[in-house]
């Protein structure tokens, strides 16, 4: 049994941190905060009656795409400087399990990204200050949903590059992974009809109970039917679905990476 | 295997077994979260397919009442007498059956300026059936149906509460304007009145617009009964 486990992983998950602290990938965070404050102005003349309504939608849809680049740009960073530039060579000549090495990269991506998305969300917060929205728990829950989908995102990402041995396969087929999750709910009434031929059915059938079902953590578009607070119960087992698909991604990814090959 | 390997394997076939029961059983989304209504789609399919495949649905409804409000803001569309409002209307409360303003804004102005009462009723009706919580629905449906039953005292004063509420369509300021000035010649014992309500409104109007061509209209108004110079 490896001694200090956590510390390790620990660790490692804060080089990762300060490796894209290095590489000012906060600095999407800039652009963030721009895009939002002069769209937010733009709202105000555009959209007449529903201007806190559609402010929220595009801070959300901003939140989630620049957290999705997030999650990209950390991998690139890390996979890029390990993988390609052979530096991962050292580290693992050192007495870290290749298990510790991978969580630990996982956790280092995840801390970059709640902390994108918590400094997001309050460059959100102060401008509904301003009076447009109203704010209550929902308006936290959306971001910390949309959180727990990306950070499956992240797990899926380092596990498809582990696998493909390639940087941009990986991104590819994790983008596609991201879009598939989405459309889960077409999937759904595809497989209902009865005019879909049984051996499709079941292909689809198997996509969509694999693939991941980013829908369900899409509460931004739920915000306005939920009749009060989202449902905790709900929230819970969301919250369990992100924890299983992460663990059997990291599984997956850790089993691929103790059998490569460096 | 080893026991820590049949142990993460059972591990994970439980969590897969939870996650399909959650998909299945899914009962708050598949509840309150209507299936993608594609079919109903009238004016543009190409954004409500959008919208569904890629988990932005209410930002693109926002994006298409930005949309309808341009078409309507457009006087060059009132030649076709904004004809295509509606189905513009249909496809937002497809994307987002919650996103309650279109359907106050859209049903004033098939039921006050394109004379398309029952289109109107029925619209405002939808919005109640999808948001049963939302009273400011119920409230311009009780407008509408004294309205187009010829009782303008009633709906005036469904009017007049409605635009009390922060966010109610400035047309409706207008609206209400020449409602008191039919009610002044449809009664008139009581014309000092609903004439001296006319001017009221105006005049707040006037000094507090909630859009510049409220002001405008009012200033004219106001002009026109020698209020002003």
């Amino acid at each position: 049994m490896e001694k200090h486990k956590l510390l390790k992983i620990l660790a490692i998950a804060q080089n990762v941190l300060k490796e894209c602290i290095r590489h000012k990938i906060f600095n999407i965070l800039f652009i963030f905060a721009g895009a939002l404050i002069g769209g937010s102005l733009l709202i105000e003349e555009l959209s007449p009656g529903a201007e806190g309504r559609t402010f929220i939608n595009v801070a959300y849809a901003n939140m989630e795409l620049f957290g999705f680049l997030t999650v990209m740009l950390s991998i690139f960073i890390i996979t890029f400087e390990e993988v390609e530039m052979r530096t991962l060579w050292l580290t693992i000549t050192k007495p870290v399990s290749r298990t510790s090495y991978l969580l630990g990269k996982f956790f280092g991506i995840s801390l970059v990204l709640l902390l994108t998305m918590s400094v997001m969300f309050l460059v959100v917060f102060g401008l509904t200050l301003t009076g447009k929205v109203h704010l209550n728990i929902n308006y936290l829950l959306v971001p910390a949903a949309m959180s727990l989908s990306l950070m499956m995102t992240a797990a899926f990402t380092i596990t498809l590059i582990t696998i493909a041995t390639n940087l941009p396969t990986g991104i590819i087929f994790s983008s596609l992974l991201f879009i598939i999750g989405h459309l889960t709910e077409h999937l759904k009434s595809v497989i209902e009809n009865p005019q879909t031929g049984i051996a499709a059915k079941t292909a689809l059938a198997l996509v969509y109970y694999l693939a991941p079902n980013f829908e369900l953590f899409n509460l931004k578009d739920k915000l306005y039917l939920a009749g009060g607070t989202f449902d905790p119960y709900y929230i819970l087992q969301i919250t369990l679905y992100a924890v299983l698909y992460v663990f059997a991604a990291l599984y997956i990814g850790i089993k691929a990476f103790k059998k490569k090959e460096f | 295997m080893t026991l820590k390997t049949w142990l993460i394997t059972g591990f994970s076939l439980i969590l897969l077994a939870g996650s399909i029961t959650l998909i299945h059983k899914d009962s708050y989304y598949k509840q309150q979260f209507k299936e993608f209504p594609f079919k109903e789609a009238k004016k543009e399919p190409f954004y409500l397919f959008l919208a569904s495949i890629s988990g932005f649905r209410s930002l693109i409804a926002d994006f298409l009442w930005m949309d309808a409000i341009q078409y309507i803001g457009d006087r060059e569309n009132g030649k076709e007498k904004y004809k295509q409002i509606y189905p513009k209307a249909k496809d937002i409360i497809t994307l987002d059956p919650n996103f309650t303003y279109p359907y106050i804004a859209v049903s004033g102005i098939l039921f006050f300026e394109l004379g398309e009462k029952d289109t109107a009723i029925e619209f405002i009706k939808f919005g109640i059936k999808n948001n049963p919580d939302y009273g400011k629905l119920k409230l311009y449906l009780a407008a509408y149906t004294y309205s187009k039953d010829d009782n303008l005292r009633m709906t005036a004063l469904y009017i007049k509460a409605a635009i009390k509420e922060e966010d109610h369509p400035p047309m409706l300021e207008r609206i209400l304007g020449s409602i008191y000035l039919k009610l002044a010649g449809k009664e008139p014992e009581q014309k000092n009145f609903w004439t001296g309500e006319a001017i009221k409104l105006w005049a707040e109007m006037y000094e507090h617009p909630s859009e510049p061509l409220n002001r405008t209209y009012a200033e004219s108004r106001l002009k026109r009964f020698g209020v002003i110079k």
